[in-house]
């Protein structure tokens, strides 16, 4: 039964990279945040404790599989998401991921940097989304597998975490 | 014969109509998916002299001097527009009904040909009246296309086979399929048609293939690799990374990877200017485009242009 499971999350995830439709879609949102990068940073690359700062998530949980390594974040409604920690780049402070399950997109391939803000002691955060359509195929698009249902989903998300990462930071001086 | 001075004189008017016969500047024509519109980037002035409206999500881009006509392929309006260069006016829309994203131009100027990704089809249209001449079903997923240098092969990034289809443009059958990476997507060849190349998206590698006995070397690159173009002299390629804001920089003999350039968020389309020796690549994520000098590999300018630049083909034509 377990390698049957395994077989079909195989499938799955395979499926999921696979095919995309031919318009990428882009969410790239920058927040100024009155503290200084290195502490901003800290807390950008703490992916295991995504919770902190990212009010739509209730646990998170993190395995590796083979040289991977996989996070499984369950939001608040339930639905449970699985990305991949593609690159977690100290020297230039961004983390790269890669969204493989969970929501109405495919090919999900999500950024965070931190660089200096305008002023001494600030940062900018940019939060880049890319990602296309869930439904690969020609139109007609099944519902709820459009580009307006995949932006929806990431803003709902994602795009709440921007400006509370700004609040839990500055208010924790 | 004559006194040194008329000499003198008559060259430089024999330069100066010379001068009128060669190429002055090149134009990059950049699709910009997001906002449907074909941005215009004069290359030497380094700057956009002109933005033309076309239809829904422009991706794919093929242009002739010869004919003055840029086509266009929007893929969610399932058509392709006709840009008069002279004008810049768009002159004509053809339906293609399915999902055109790549886009050549054959170098004799009689057949235009266009990859229709969903449905698996590849059409050759005549360029002036716009008629289907022809068309074959390739499977699965024909991305990037390009025809050589004598007008006679059609190279085809497969995507979805992981292959490399080669046909014959007499009639499109299939002369080769040849595995490749995984998800090959932008396609280039030398300009002697001596050696292909595919970007190689989901293995992060580019595919360098002899043309004549399809020997093949993978190069590793950066992440999720999209689009390629050889250097005028054919000694260099150059590579769009796109989850890593880079090109690298490949020395095709060696086959070697001698630099990295750090250009903007996302880059995707590139194409080698022979005129300014200039690589223009378009950053679909900071919706501008670098042009590096291709001695130097240093950014010697950025132009913004409009959201979402693909600039998917062969961009650049030479006035």
């Amino acid at each position: 039964m377990k390698q049957f499971l395994a077989l079909i999350a195989m499938a799955v995830f395979s499926l999921s990279a696979i095919a995309h439709g031919p318009t990428p879609q882009k969410i790239d949102n920058r927040v100024i945040i009155k503290a200084e990068p290195a502490k901003v940073w800290a807390m950008v690359k703490d992916y295991e404790n995504v919770q902190k700062w990212l009010p739509t998530v209730k646990s998170v949980s993190v395995e590796k599989k083979g040289a991977d390594i996989v996070r499984t974040i369950v939001l608040k409604n339930g639905i449970k998401l699985k990305d991949k920690i593609k690159q977690v780049d100290d020297a230039n402070m961004k983390i790269k991921f890669e969204v493989i399950e969970g929501g109405p997109f495919s090919n999900y391939n999500p950024y965070i940097s931190v660089d200096k803000g305008p002023n001494a002691g600030e940062s900018e955060v940019r939060f880049f989304h890319r990602f296309y359509r869930q439904y690969p195929n020609n139109p007609p698009i099944p519902e709820g597998q459009d580009e307006a249902s995949a932006i929806k989903f990431i803003n709902d998300t994602y795009v709440p975490g921007n400006e509370n990462l700004k609040k839990v930071l500055e208010n924790a001086k | 014969m004559y006194p040194i001075r008329r000499l003198g004189t008559l060259s430089f008017l024999a330069c100066l109509l010379l001068a009128c016969q060669k190429p002055s500047t090149s134009l990059a024509y950049i699709s910009n998916q997001g906002d449907n519109s074909i941005s215009v980037i004069d290359i030497k002035q380094q700057k956009v002299t002109n933005t033309i409206a076309v239809d829904h999500a422009p991706v794919g881009i093929a242009g002739s001097a010869e004919l003055a006509r840029l086509f266009v392929t929007n893929v969610d309006s399932q058509n392709v527009s006709v840009i008069d260069t002279n004008t810049n006016q768009v002159i004509h829309t053809i339906p293609v009904n399915g999902s055109p994203v790549g886009i050549a131009i054959s170098p004799d100027h009689k057949r235009l040909y266009i990859a229709d990704w969903y449905s698996n089809r590849v059409l050759a249209i005549n360029p002036m009246t716009y008629h289907i001449i022809n068309e074959t079903v390739v499977e699965k997923a024909p991305a990037g296309i390009i025809v050589s240098p004598d007008s006679l092969r059609l190279y085809i990034a497969v995507r979805d086979s992981n292959e490399i289809a080669v046909l014959n443009t007499k009639d499109l059958s299939t002369l080769k399929r040849l595995s490749v990476g995984e998800h090959p997507f932008g396609i280039a060849l030398t300009s002697d048609g001596n050696i292909l190349f595919s970007a190689n998206v989901y293995d992060n590698t580019v595919s360098i293939i002899d043309t004549h006995d399809w020997q093949q070397t993978k190069v590793s690159v950066g992440d999720h690799p999209y689009c390629v173009t050889a250097s005028q002299d054919n000694k260099t390629l150059y590579v769009t990374n796109t989850l890593d804001e880079s090109v690298s920089v490949i020395d095709i003999a060696s086959k070697q990877i001698v630099a990295t350039i750090n250009v903007g968020e996302t880059p995707e389309g590139i194409n080698f200017d022979a005129n300014h020796q200039r690589i223009l690549v378009s950053n679909w994520g900071e919706n501008n485009v670098s042009i590096i000098d291709a001695k130097t590999h240093k950014i010697i300018s950025t132009i913004t242009v409009g959201d979402r630049p693909r600039a998917f083909g062969q961009f650049i034509i030479a006035r």
